[in-house]
């Protein structure tokens, strides 16, 4: 199969060796040394590592919990609107995408800083004294990775949405249901494969994030991203880079297991339909 | 009811706005007239026209949309038979294959691009367009391959049984009635440029700006239903028009790198007319490298870096193509050590005589075997003289807890570390474990007063108030006193480190000869004069000082005056030092 062949050189092969390198060791001026050695794990558990995995782990779960905040009402909003004003609103939400995502981010610099579009804003509304110091904190960073991953949420949503039986809704008012338990017990367990899928799409690739951390966080912290790249193209430490890589793909393939497995075990023999 | 479509609409609206207020901003900055563009300074088309005339930009658009074709043509033909063969055929494994195809869907894409950037470099591939094509192709394959499936999934199988039952090829079957399936893969065009700059970074394009695309989602088929392709497309442009204007006036930043060398087939039959430069960013004036382009019949091309860690990195990863290139003092001698560099032939720079004296006899490369010294100054505090009214005399004012949340170092190891070394009364070039130690804890204190580590906007940060104090090089700050009289610039007393940037040509330079005539053109008394005049770092010429504007003459920041040069120290290579200094650095980033 021409398709397994080319993923297997060009993303199978170079996982494996990622796998092997991060045993190996750094030669002074970058470039590795072939020894076998776990050094690069055992580094890894200093609780200084520890603690930008934490980090980026809140940071991309504060991400998703915001996206599918902001992100459902306005999926179900065009998924009820008339069809041909869904087109539209799924076209305004796909446009910002076809920016580069860096200037954009630069945007937001212009946005967030002191004397910045915000604060001038707020300032000339009487709503704070002085400005707010927003820009290079951990709040800029997540309004940047919400921004940044937003359609990504909005758009698995919608599909789900869309194939929603509103008569089920319906049926669910017309049986006294509060709002909320219409919403909790009927239309989120059906669209819950977009949602699975939207989480996923929103999570992982904010998981490792670098640029956002980087423009908007000051570069004063990093997430995981930003390690794997400082280590690779500023220290160049390729081995301990490797490891931490592959650290981070361990835990999003077990994550990704664990789900497959519960979902397994719900048994209604579907296989869960993530896509 | 009602209420509650008013609070959907609400809420809707709310996140529209959150997602084109960026834009805006975007919009209306690619009118201003102010170059460093932190604040509003008139409305001007200038960047507009700079863009037309901006071929660097030009280029990279094509090579983005060359490599958006490529791979997608790939990725298209792969995927679609990948989702055939798993809808309509049964095998062993069936399970094992499909999740193999899809896991890089769930990859983060840091991963993927490193791991591709390690495999190219084992099996010696340079990277380049086509390392970069290549690693698209892999990271799109498995999204076609969804969307095609999830197509296919709806289409009835009968379809095609009854088309093979009348006598038709399987290929023509295929052919003619699949189809049904087509709009799935039209609608990859627009993602295979989605916003992907991993795999470009890491994989040798270094991100050439990719203008567009959306990335496709299982709901990608609803954009169809509306029929809003082609108003999409006029959109798209005008936005791409916007985007690229908005780049024309930026300094370039770091991470948008205009070019990438042209390698394999394409650089042996161009190799003659084209020479790829590769130096700071914010670091060459397009009229002067035109002017050289125009006397050789050459085409120059620049791609930039913000720091020689990074120049370094990229060359070590196999970044090949290169000509010339500008690396400080000290990574002179490594890029030696390691073999990067080629002999220069100094009969065909005659310029190299002018360098100034001070800069003559460098304990890095004292005959000038592989470099040249080019532009070069101290490092030290940028102030704003209203916020500070006395001239601050030691680097202990970046200490100051008055000035917290205002003040802005430099994301630069060697020199955050040499200020915080000299600051203590140390050599910056300490290599005892211990007193790096020292350094570390003393900038781990510091920590909670910066707002900012940054190598390339710390002069706009000035500009715009948003630091009072900053770290940095002396041009930079010059060109923030452009902008903002009441800023100046110190040399602190504890002392500082002077750096020169060196023109060297790199061995895997296919131009050699014409490498050699453009550093001394760039070395040239006029082209000097101009460089300095423009980018307000000193020239290495003696001959051109006196041709560059007084007022730049006389900066301190600009050509540092002769009483500071006896506190002013060259960072050099420490040898295996580095690794206690990368360990350090590295621990006051996770801090």
């Amino acid at each position: 199969m021409p398709s397994l062949a080319w993923l297997g050189i060009f993303f199978f092969i170079p996982l494996l060796l990622v796998l092997v390198i991060s045993f190996a060791a750094r030669g002074t001026y970058g470039g590795v040394e072939w020894t076998f050695s776990l050094a690069n794990y055992a580094t890894l558990l200093d609780p200084l590592y520890l603690t930008i995995f934490v980090r980026s782990l809140a940071l991309a779960l504060g991400t998703t919990a915001f996206c599918l905040l902001l992100g459902f009402p306005l999926a179900y909003y065009i998924a009820r609107a008339p069809l041909r004003w869904q087109g539209i609103w799924l076209l305004l939400v796909m446009i910002p995408f076809w920016t580069n995502f860096l200037v954009r981010t630069y945007a937001w610099m212009f946005i967030l800083r002191t004397e910045g579009l915000m604060n001038t804003v707020l300032m000339n509304l009487g709503l704070v004294a002085s400005p707010v110091e927003i820009l290079y904190t951990d709040g800029a960073i997540l309004i940047g990775l919400v921004y940044g991953y937003l359609p990504f949420m909005v758009l698995p949503l919608y599909a789900a949405l869309a194939r929603l039986d509103y008569s089920l809704v319906e049926a669910a008012w017309d049986l006294y249901a509060s709002a909320w338990n219409v919403f909790w017990r009927v239309i989120l367990p059906l669209t819950k494969p977009g949602v699975i899928a939207g989480c996923i799409l929103v999570f992982i690739p904010s998981l490792g994030a670098f640029i956002t951390p980087d423009l908007l966080g000051g570069a004063r912290t990093m997430m995981l991203g930003n390690l794997i790249q400082h280590e690779y193209l500023v220290v160049r430490d390729w081995p301990f880079g490797s490891a931490i890589s592959f650290v981070l793909m361990a835990l999003v393939l077990l994550g990704m297991m664990v789900y497959l497995e519960v979902d397994r075990g719900r048994g209604d023999g579907r296989r869960p339909s993530v896509w | 009811m009602r209420g509650r479509r008013v609070w959907l609409l609400s809420v809707s609206l709310a996140d529209l706005l959150f997602l084109y207020l960026p834009i805006g901003v975007l919009i209306l900055f690619s009118f201003n007239a102010s170059r460093l563009s932190a604040t509003w300074q008139g409305f001007t088309f200038q960047w507009y026209r700079a863009l037309a005339a901006d071929e660097a930009l030009m280029t990279s658009l094509q090579n983005s949309l060359l490599v958006a074709s490529v791979s997608t043509m790939i990725a298209t033909v792969l995927g679609v038979s990948a989702a055939v063969s798993l809808e309509r055929f049964q095998f062993r494994r069936q399970q094992v294959v499909e999740g193999a195809l899809l896991l890089p869907l769930v990859m983060p894409e840091v991963m993927m691009g490193v791991a591709l950037m390690l495999f190219f470099v084992t099996i010696k591939l340079p990277l380049s367009l086509v390392t970069v094509t290549l690693g698209h192709a892999a990271f799109n394959l498995p999204v076609v391959m969804v969307m095609v499936r999830a197509r296919l999934r709806k289409l009835d199988p009968g379809l095609e049984e009854a088309a093979r039952d009348l006598g038709a090829t399987p290929w023509q079957a295929f052919q003619r009635v699949t189809p049904r399936a087509r709009p799935d893969h039209r609608g990859l065009w627009d993602q295979a440029s989605a916003d992907r700059r991993t795999p470009a970074f890491r994989c040798g394009g270094w991100g050439e700006p990719q203008p567009g695309g959306c990335k496709p989602t299982s709901s990608e088929p609803s954009l169809r239903r509306s029929g809003s392709r082609r108003p999409a497309r006029r959109v798209f442009c005008l936005i791409l028009c916007f985007t690229l204007a908005f780049l024309a006036c930026q300094p370039t930043p770091e991470d948008v790198p205009k070019n990438t060398p042209k390698t394999g087939a394409d650089a042996t039959s161009r190799a003659a007319t084209t020479l790829h430069y590769f130096t700071w960013t914010d670091y060459v004036s397009d009229d002067l490298l035109n002017a050289f382009g125009k006397a050789n019949g050459v085409k120059v091309v620049v791609d930039t870096f913000s720091s020689n860690e990074e120049l370094l990195a990229k060359l070590q990863s196999g970044a090949t193509g290169y000509d010339v290139t500008v690396p400080s003092d000290f990574m002179v001698s490594i890029m030696v050590k390691q073999g990067l560099l080629a002999e220069l032939d100094l009969a065909k720079i005659p310029n190299v005589g002018l360098v100034e004296e001070r800069l003559q006899h460098l304990p890095f490369d004292p005959e000038n075997r592989y470099s040249i010294p080019y532009l070069w100054g101290t490092v030290g505090i940028g102030y704003d003289s209203n916020v500070i009214p006395a001239e601050p005399e030691s680097w202990a004012v970046l200490w100051d807890p008055r000035y917290k949340g205002r003040i802005s170092m430099l994301n630069d190891q060697r020199e955050l570390f040499g200020a915080a070394l000299r600051a203590m009364g140390q050599s910056a070039n300490a290599k005892d474990p211990k007193i790096i130690e020292q350094a570390k804890a003393k900038l781990v204190s510091q920590k909670p007063l910066v707002k900012t580590y940054s190598s390339d906007n710390y002069d706009q940060l000035l500009v715009s108030g948003e630091v009072a104090l900053a770290h940095g090089w002396g041009g930079a700050v010059a060109r923030a006193m452009v902008e903002r009289p009441s800023i100046k610039y110190v040399v602190p007393k504890e002392g500082a480190t002077i750096w020169s940037d060196c023109l060297v040509v790199l061995k895997t330079s296919r131009n050699r000869e014409l490498a050699m005539r453009f550093i001394n053109f760039l070395l040239d008394r006029d082209v000097a004069a101009r460089t300095t005049n423009r980018l307000l770092f000193a020239s290495s010429n003696r001959e051109a000082k006196p041709l560059v504007l007084a007022q730049l003459r006389q900066n301190p920041a600009v050509y540092p005056p002769d009483s500071t040069f006896d506190r002013l120290e060259w960072i050099t290579d420490v040898g295996e030092a580095i690794k206690l200094y990368d360990r350090a650095w590295t621990e006051l980033k996770l801090r």
